[in-house]
């Protein structure tokens, strides 16, 4: 993998084929770079362990969440900026969904993966939810997160 | 958009204690500042985001009691009080259950504003009510046996 | 179609193949007029044996490019659309075995789920194939929509090698990858490697288009197990896009995957992938 530091710049061949574009397989798995952070691979054998939780798990019916929903909150563990951010807490919520918390200073930031996949973000400052309607993109909620 | 839910329920008094089961989670314990404990937001949503949030009101159950009924006893529970929820806008009524397989007489609902696809209010939270309401919650209970991922629950 | 290209004969056999999950890919132009309430209609069509339903982002049109001009740049599909584009996967109850349609594709796996599933090989899976495509031609010529010229196809074989079973890590690869089973030089500087990473290309006979092969190391999705994943990849061109010559095409791409990786990977391995 050439280095962002590197000044001799190449382009790739148009036959060439990068396994990191979104293709035809179904099945994901999460490549192995070098040195993947302990708290990314920490974060991400977290939620592959939520597949191991049994039916009605919290006594309110709800199955573990499904490999969809892991496989999408593993795309996102994916895409943290890990050198700005400190490690989410995770946890299964009811009806198959998993829900992230990130703190930095006296901000938060809540991602929700509902049990359809469907993404649900809230900014958290000072101890109170931004409800304002906003629409922002990941990448700018984890800079929004960082920037103190 | 049309306000459906019932009227607070003055009867219950701003000193009751509100108990909420929490799956045992590693991560499902935040530390607080000052001392004490949290639930993850994540963990008090119900199973129903279209549903109000379920409680058990602390003068017809005891914490064990919330953490048992219905369940095999390795959960978490959490507490709030109906003042601090009230303060924060919301309505709690009683529901009582009755019938089926696990009546449960301490059983209420904490009603949030989370409209419905028609507009109107059924009694819904928006996540961040549970945000809020998870950062007023206390644990008052833990399960000796937390969930680990290499066991089942 | 001839139902003996399809066979298994003269191609090496496993039988435990380390493969996790297949494709079969037809590609061809956006199809005109096709659109969102389509995705319903066509489901209502194979509902009854793919119950489930996901909508997802399309995935990009991809040509492989064999002329003088291939080294010019990568070549993507581009269109101005003015309808939502989208890709829809129709899952079997088990969810091991799905369709894939979006306007310009029309994708048939197979994968594991659990883990214990056995590969149904290749017959099966073209026959499935050519029983779905059938079914989705049918579906448009009854909506008034045009056949689609198949321009592309192709074949992918996914396959975990999972540490411990022949091979104890990256200072071990040479018990897994052929061109690596030479003997290490005395007085080496360099330790075992931490982790390997490779690529391979190759053209197919007769300019039929590329096998890909890829090695890298992976955590599966589904238990967080570190392995070994080996992607064999082949795409092109059919002769023509009549069901005979894409067909013909797609057995091509599955010999050259199937070749590919019994050359590529050591009849040590092989033993333990139980060859025939």
């Amino acid at each position: 993998m050439s280095s962002a530091a590197a000044t001799n710049r190449v382009t790739f061949p148009a036959h060439s084929h990068s396994r990191y574009l979104p293709g035809i397989t179904v099945n994901d798995s999460i490549p192995v770079v070098g040195g993947m952070e302990q708290w990314r691979s920490e974060a991400i054998q977290k939620v592959i362990g939520f597949s191991r939780l049994e039916p009605n798990w919290d006594s309110h019916g709800s199955q573990a969440p499904s490999l969809a929903v892991r496989q999408t909150a593993i795309d996102l563990l994916m895409r943290v900026p890990g050198e700005l951010l400190p490690a989410p807490r995770i946890v299964p919520s009811s009806g198959g969904g998993c829900h992230f918390e990130w703190s930095v200073g006296h901000r938060e930031l809540e991602v929700s993966i509902e049990p359809d996949c469907r993404i649900e973000a809230l900014r958290v400052e000072n101890g109170l939810p931004i409800e304002d309607g906003s629409q922002m993109d990941l990448t700018a909620l984890f800079v929004w997160l960082a920037s103190l | 958009m049309a306000d459906l839910r019932p009227a607070d329920d003055a009867t219950i008094p701003a000193d009751e204690r509100l108990y909420v089961r929490v799956f045992p989670a590693p991560d499902a314990v935040i530390p607080v500042e000052g001392g004490g404990y949290r639930p993850h937001s994540g963990s008090i949503k119900g199973r129903y985001p279209d549903e109000p949030m379920s409680i058990d009101l602390g003068s017809l159950s005891t914490p064990e009691q919330t953490r048992d009924r219905g369940a095999d006893g390795n959960f978490h529970v959490v507490m709030l009080s109906a003042e601090a929820v009230r303060q924060l806008g919301f309505r709690i009524i009683r529901d009582p259950i009755v019938a089926g397989p696990i009546p449960n007489p301490a059983h209420a609902l904490i009603m949030g504003t989370r409209p419905n696809p028609n507009g109107d209010l059924e009694g819904a939270l928006t996540g961040g009510e549970y945000s809020r309401l998870a950062r007023i919650a206390r644990y008052v209970a833990f399960t000796p046996q937390p969930w680990e991922p290499g066991h089942g629950a | 179609m001839a139902a003996s290209a399809a066979s298994d004969s003269g191609l090496p056999d496993f039988a435990q193949p380390p493969v996790d999950e297949t494709a079969l890919s037809l590609q061809f132009a956006p199809i005109p007029g096709f659109s969102v309430p389509h995705f319903g209609l066509y489901w209502e069509r194979v509902r009854s044996e793919y119950p489930h339903v996901e909508v997802k982002a399309p995935i990009a049109n991809i040509t492989e490019q064999l002329g003088p001009a291939a080294a010019a740049g990568r070549q993507l599909g581009l269109a101005f659309v003015t309808a939502p584009e989208l890709r829809c996967w129709y899952l079997d109850q088990s969810r091991t075995r799905l369709v894939q349609v979006q306007r310009d594709r029309f994708v048939h796996n197979w994968r594991k789920i659990i883990g214990t599933e056995s590969y149904p090989r290749y017959p099966s899976l073209r026959a499935s194939l050519e029983k779905e495509w059938k079914r989705f031609c049918d579906f448009l010529k009854d909506e008034k929509l045009e056949r689609p010229k198949i321009n592309q196809c192709e074949v992918l074989y996914v396959n975990n090698i999972e540490y411990e079973k022949g091979w104890n890590g990256y200072g071990e690869l040479d018990k897994v990858v052929a061109s690596l089973a030479t003997p290490k030089a005395k007085g080496r500087f360099l330790p075992n490697p931490d982790r390997v990473s490779m690529q391979v290309t190759y053209r197919l006979e007769g300019d039929a288009g590329r096998l890909y092969v890829a090695f890298s190391p992976v955590i599966r999705g589904r238990d967080g197990k570190e392995l070994l994943q080996m992607t064999l990849t082949a795409r092109g061109a059919p002769k023509s896009p009549s069901d005979e010559d894409v067909f013909a095409w797609l057995d091509l791409g599955r010999k050259w995957v199937v070749r590919g990786f019994a050359d590529f990977t050591t009849s040590e391995i092989h033993k333990v992938w139980g060859k025939q």
